[in-house]
């Protein structure tokens, strides 16, 4: 079945097309969900949430856009619902968020692991923002609009970010120059 | 925003992660959901459902009820004493002085002691076949007993000639002067709505002895075809439904003066209301001098918010790199800046369903343009909290949800509320602005909260009434 005729068969509210839907793409969202949610069980919950309400709304999507786009965007909307609904922290607790230490980044390479390493490590609004900016292709104005900020508060946190990846990700030259600098102060 | 090298690998990387997943397990568990959601939606649609259904079936029933005790006057040659008073005959004069005169061709008279018409009063008749309508009748009798004399009739006490004045509002019409026998004979021949009347009948013309010649006589005569009766109502109590529906702001105030502890209140600064949405249902009755009463149930979500988007900035002294020279240690010292940029933005909501009655009056009519100030006490049922509150001990703001232990009411009680709207009347519509103001008397917040909160709302509704009775006088 191509895309199209899953399309068609979910707006029809055919239960095969819907169950292929789901096989077909509920991998992709789960990663999108876990980009956005670190937990695991509360990832799988929101992409079941995710799933339920596109399969709902696939009536409504025009065929304008990509697909995987569109059902993208639905699943990282449910994900920052689910972020703001379990985040019953303290207004000091809002007060006390820091940059992320630098010290053991030095050691991180580009790779899945350790890229998914460092976005888990860092604060949840630059998390959110890395995510909507550079992966699903949000505006700051989109992301402003989304999690109530500002939008020169999205620029400001997407730029820090971009300075912590840079930072965080060194070069393998730089790194050799860091360690036996290291080595000399030992 | 342009990305390095790095930065494009980083997103690469992020945007090709994967994970493993039992997608036969989620797909029952969507399909179970789903199967739900089906459920749930049938229950959603069913409360408006059954709303309308009320609704509508009290529109009907209060027609039909009304329509019951309205009955048509018809054949009014049964009618009795009273009922006669509503009825006016055509008669076409046969005296020869009348004949004389071709602009007079008809002539009204009434059955029955016309004395007790009023202006207000419907006349509407059905007399061999023929149809008085829209009269408006004055209430100066001419006792035709005279007039039979000059016609050679026998005088007869309960005939008379009525005085009066014919409203027409809609349908054309001729004065006696134009109207001719053969045009009169042709508009009865032809059976056509042509009402000929006239507002001069002035009977001291015509050697007529009258007790009360002041007033001309206004003659309407009408054929007409169909059965059916234009009727003027005089204007009654009347049923109405209005929903108003629109924006208000939330405007609270906290209670500083109570704070016995050091809490610094300017915190409270960065807390505002904002604008949410309230719509009301009514159902009232509107008196004969425009006075409304009115019932029904409210609706409002009062929301404020936490703002806050202030830099915190913090220096502190760490030790940096130390180096040795010539086996001098020297340690070295590193300012370390934080800066916290506050991004907060924290929402309160108190979503209150109360139980009002409210009086309004119309004041002011510009044609279809009315001013109506309205004044209403409502209860509140329910309130239903989420957001935020102040601790005191800890001099912070703890978020909680629905449900959860806060500290305010869920009943705020008493609400009295005032305001001012224009209104457009149509057909049997109403439509219109309403600028209100509502303050809860007293406080929303529970008595052992250390920040009692007093809370007020204002702000625009648009209104839609339905009058099902309702016509234009």
């Amino acid at each position: 079945m191509t895309e199209g005729e899953i399309i068609l068969g979910c707006k029809a509210q055919n239960r095969i097309a819907q169950k292929l839907f789901v096989e077909e793409y509920s991998r992709y969202l789960f990663a999108v969900c876990r980009r956005y949610i670190y937990d695991q069980e509360l990832a799988k919950d929101c992409l079941q949430e995710s799933l339920v309400e596109i399969l709902q709304k696939i009536g409504k999507y025009n065929e304008e856009g990509k697909f995987k786009s569109w059902i993208a965007t639905i699943t990282v909307r449910k994900c920052l619902r689910q972020i703001k609904a379990i985040k019953k922290h303290q207004y000091t607790e809002m007060e006390s968020v820091t940059e992320p230490g630098c010290e053991d980044k030095t050691l991180l390479k580009l790779e899945h692991n350790d890229v998914m390493k460092f976005i888990n490590t860092l604060p949840e609004n630059y998390r959110i923002v890395i995510n909507m900016y550079l992966v699903e292709g949000f505006s700051h104005k989109e992301i402003s609009d989304e999690l109530g900020i500002n939008e020169s508060s999205s620029r400001s946190i997407l730029t820090r970010a971009k300075k912590m990846i840079n930072k965080a990700f060194e070069d393998e030259k730089m790194k050799v120059v860091y360690k036996n600098k290291k080595k000399l102060i030992s | 925003m342009e990305l390095n090298n790095k930065e494009q690998k980083f997103k690469d990387i992020l945007a090709d992660v994967d994970f493993d997943l039992d997608t036969e397990e989620m797909w029952s568990a969507v399909s179970n959901d789903l199967e739900k959601k089906k459920k749930r939606r049938f229950f959603i649609w069913l409360f408006p459902l059954l709303i309308c259904c009320f609704t509508l079936g009290g529109v009907i029933s209060y027609n039909v009820l009304n329509s019951k005790t309205k009955t048509p006057l018809s054949n009014n040659t049964n009618f009795n004493q009273e009922e006669k008073n509503q009825i006016v005959t055509k008669e076409k004069l046969s005296s020869t002085s009348l004949e004389k005169e071709k602009s007079q061709e008809a002539l009204l008279t009434i059955e029955g002691n016309a004395q007790s018409l009023s202006k207000s009063e419907l006349v509407q008749n059905k007399l061999t076949g023929k149809k008085v309508i829209n009269n408006y009748l004055d209430q100066n009798i001419i006792n035709n007993s005279s007039i039979n004399s000059s016609f050679g009739r026998k005088p007869n006490k309960q005939n008379n000639i009525l005085s009066n004045k014919i409203i027409l509002e809609q349908l054309p019409f001729k004065t006696i002067e134009e109207v001719t026998e053969k045009n009169y004979n042709e508009a009865t021949d032809k059976n056509t709505n042509t009402i000929v009347s006239n507002n001069i009948y002035n009977l001291s013309n015509r050697n007529i002895s009258l007790k009360n010649q002041q007033k001309r006589s206004t003659i309407l005569t009408l054929n007409i075809a169909e059965p059916e009766v234009i009727i003027h109502k005089k204007r009654k109590n009347t049923l109405f439904i209005t929903l108003h529906s629109g924006v208000l702001k939330n405007n609270f105030k906290h209670d500083i003066g109570q704070i016995n502890s050091e809490f610094d209140s300017r915190i409270l600064e960065k807390d505002s209301g904002v604008y949410a949405n309230a719509t009301d249902l009514s159902l009232g009755i509107e008196t004969k001098k425009h006075w409304r009463f009115f019932t029904g149930i409210s609706y409002a979500n009062a929301v404020s918010r936490f703002y806050d988007d202030s830099v915190i900035s913090s220096t502190k002294e760490i030790q940096g790199i130390t180096t040795i020279y010539n086996g001098v240690e020297t340690s070295g010292q590193i300012t370390e800046t934080t800066i916290n940029y506050n991004d907060i933005q924290w929402y309160r909501q108190q979503k209150q369903l109360d139980i009002h009655f409210g009086v309004s009056k119309s004041l002011l009519s510009l044609g279809n343009i009315q001013v109506v100030p309205e004044t209403v006490v409502a209860y509140n049922i329910n309130s239903v909290n989420s957001g935020y509150y102040y601790e005191e001990e800890n001099q912070t703001i703890t978020k909680f949800k629905t449900g959860e232990s806060n500290p305010y009411k869920n009943n705020v009680g008493l609400k009295v509320q005032f305001g001012l709207g224009i209104e457009y009347s149509l057909k049997s519509v109403n439509i219109g602005l309403k600028g209100i103001y509502r303050n809860t008397i007293s406080h929303i917040t529970t008595q052992n909260y250390f920040l009692p909160i007093k809370n007020s709302q204002y702000g625009l509704q648009l209104s839609v009434a339905y009058r099902p009775t309702w016509e234009k006088v």
